[in-house]
């Protein structure tokens, strides 16, 4: 059942991707045609700044839960990597809490904020007007997709201390940075 | 309880949590929430975690950084490192020490194109490693060059460390990616004259060139021919910020868009591996803000705590020479650098050194440079180099890591050459910034 439920969150990270790649897309091509239209055709591209950091919203905080389930999000293993299985899952179960808890705030307060700025017709100003409150929600979205996935890992790490403890595999972690 | 004492007690907090391995984004997060209630209730944190969740994440500015992170995947996509080595080994395979040389200058092209110094530690394992045994190279020399050489990436534009380093600081990343170029080459050089040196002095360690083979002209030209469009695109984005055509983010979607035309026209992209490149572009983009965004609500909590404050008036009120200041710095960060990964180490100590430093006179720029520089030594640095631990990764057990460390060291001291170089003229950090188009 668990597994079930894990594998069906995982299609629905990967599918949250769809549009954090289409932001990025619009940033690359946005950008490089209003560079191209300014010098070109001495005309810019109307609201590509514009575009392109509110399009940073949709990055970010939608790919969080994604970059859990890949276990990428930044962590010192200087120890984490010298302990047992048993107290690896130990911190890993008080990490989760404390991820829930931190991005619980997120989600309640730029919820606030979404509702008020939806209220209030706020934009972004510039060359185009830019309603922000999809933004906001979109804040709050990818932090409660981001708290379903740690709640999901909280859940495995319960289930693997009762586990007999088997060998890891030596491994290494390649950072990108 | 005192602000301050509180913020002192939340830092200790954090950094115990972190090293116990809790994710860094939440470890600081959490840490500031705390703070920010004992410090001042809710008003604080509604106002930080309603708001900043948008204004850090939504600028214009940051856009840099997925320009540059997609950039480099593209370019790493296109086979950009196999040809710059394989034209490097041809132009300077012949001299002594030459395919360690070739390496250096190789990485130094496709480290500061992909921007990432594991990458490219991990490329030039597979690619540089047994062409240098081959040609009986010591598995010392041909290990460190390699683990060191990687580090090149980090300060040669365009530079995701340095970009960081702007945000977090609020100083022009434009300036920072430029201040960047000199400092890079400079490592360049030093790295070289090192290898030189070392196989004057031990000629066993790198004992044939291949100047054996015969190499045509003709040759020369098809593989230097490869490397150009990448090379032009890079040189272009560069130019562009250098001449005030671009802004760094216009560089960085122009640079990326170009190289993604590149590549599918050198038909080196498929369709997966575009797929690949935009999830990785979305991990690499997702983990570092998050990091930025703890790390800002981090550094609001302890400046509203006053103990940023304190920290510059104490320094300050030490009336110590500010060279000596310095040098405690750069002990204390080396040491942090062995342990923690280099854009947290921006996210944290920067907001903190900061503000004491340009008190003491010294250069923002200057301080970003020396920043980037030193937590890239530091990634080299064991016991925990992340470099090192690559290197022995992709070659395996032919090279125990007592190989990779002893071949490594030189290069460390090579780098704390160009560190003391770098700190006794800053001119060389902060003279092209000065010149270029604002």
């Amino acid at each position: 059942m668990f597994e079930h439920v894990r594998n069906l969150y995982t299609k629905i990270c990967i599918i949250a991707l769809i549009p954090v790649s289409i932001a990025i897309l619009v940033q690359m091509f946005y950008v490089s045609i209003n560079v191209a239209g300014r010098y070109l055709f001495n005309k810019p591209a109307a609201g590509a700044m514009e575009a392109s950091g509110e399009a940073m919203i949709y990055i970010v905080y939608l790919g969080l839960a994604y970059i859990q389930l890949t276990d990428s999000h930044i962590r010192i293993d200087f120890i984490f990597s010298r302990i047992s299985t048993k107290t690896k899952n130990v911190i890993d179960i008080i990490a989760c809490l404390l991820g829930v808890i931190f991005f619980a705030f997120i989600v309640w307060f730029s919820f606030q904020s979404a509702l008020h700025s939806l209220k209030i017709r706020e934009v972004v100003w510039g060359s185009v007007e830019f309603p922000v409150y999809p933004q906001r929600f979109v804040i709050s979205l990818g932090s409660l997709m981001m708290i379903i996935q740690l709640i999901l890992d909280l859940i495995q790490a319960v289930l693997n201390l009762k586990k007999p403890i088997e060998p890891e595999a030596p491994g290494i972690k390649v950072e990108v940075i | 309880m005192e602000p301050t004492t509180i913020a002192l007690i939340l830092l200790v907090v954090m950094l115990a949590l972190s090293f116990l391995g809790v994710h860094m984004a939440w470890a600081m997060g959490v840490s500031a929430l705390l703070g920010m209630y004992l410090i001042d209730g809710m008003g604080m944190i509604s106002m930080q975690f309603g708001e900043a969740a948008y204004k850090i994440v939504a600028s214009y500015d940051l856009v840099t950084v997925p320009m540059f992170v997609i950039m480099g995947l593209f370019v790493a996509e296109s086979g950009l490192g196999t040809d710059v080595f394989t034209a490097a080994r041809l132009w300077l395979g012949r001299l002594p020490g030459g395919l360690a040389i070739a390496t250096t200058v190789a990485n130094a092209i496709f480290g500061a194109a992909s921007g990432s110094t594991s990458a490219a530690a991990a490329l030039f394992s597979k690619l540089a490693y047994p062409e240098m045994r081959r040609y009986g190279y010591s598995k010392k020399l041909a290990a460190g060059a390699i683990t060191a050489a990687g580090t090149l990436a980090a300060m040669i534009p365009p530079s995701i460390a340095l970009v960081v380093y702007g945000i977090v600081s609020s100083q022009s990343i434009g300036k920072l990616l430029i201040a960047g170029i000199i400092p890079g080459i400079l490592q360049t050089i030093v790295f070289i004259i090192l290898i030189i040196i070392w196989v004057r002095v031990r000629p066993s360690a790198a004992p044939s060139t291949i100047s054996g083979e015969k190499v045509h002209l003709k040759e020369r030209a098809v593989t230097t021919g490869r490397v150009l469009p990448i090379l032009i695109i890079f040189f272009f984005a560069v130019a562009g910020i250098f001449f005030g055509i671009f802004t760094p983010t216009e560089g960085g979607a122009v640079g990326a868009t170009a190289a993604l035309a590149t590549v599918l026209l050198m038909r080196r992209l498929n369709w997966e591996s575009f797929k690949v490149c935009l999830k990785e572009a979305t991990k690499t983009t997702g983990m570092i803000m998050l990091i930025v965004f703890g790390g800002y609500l981090f550094s609001r909590m302890l400046a509203s705590s006053g103990l940023i404050k304190d920290v510059t008036e104490f320094l300050i009120s030490l009336n110590v020479s500010k060279h000596l200041l310095f040098l405690l710095i750069v002990a204390l960060l080396t040491l942090s650098g062995m342990l923690i990964v280099p854009i947290v180490m921006i996210v944290i100590f920067v907001p903190i050194l900061l503000p004491p430093l340009v008190a003491l006179g010294y250069d923002p720029i200057w301080f970003g440079v020396m920043f980037t520089a030193l937590i890239e030594v530091a990634v080299i640095t064991p016991p925990v180099a992340l470099n090192i631990f690559v290197v022995k990764a992709v070659v395996g057990p032919e090279l125990t890591m007592g190989n990779i460390v002893s071949g490594t060291l030189p290069f460390i001291g090579a780098s704390y050459i160009t560190l003391t170089i770098l700190y006794l003229a800053p001119q060389l950090s902060t003279w092209l910034p000065s010149v270029m188009f604002k």
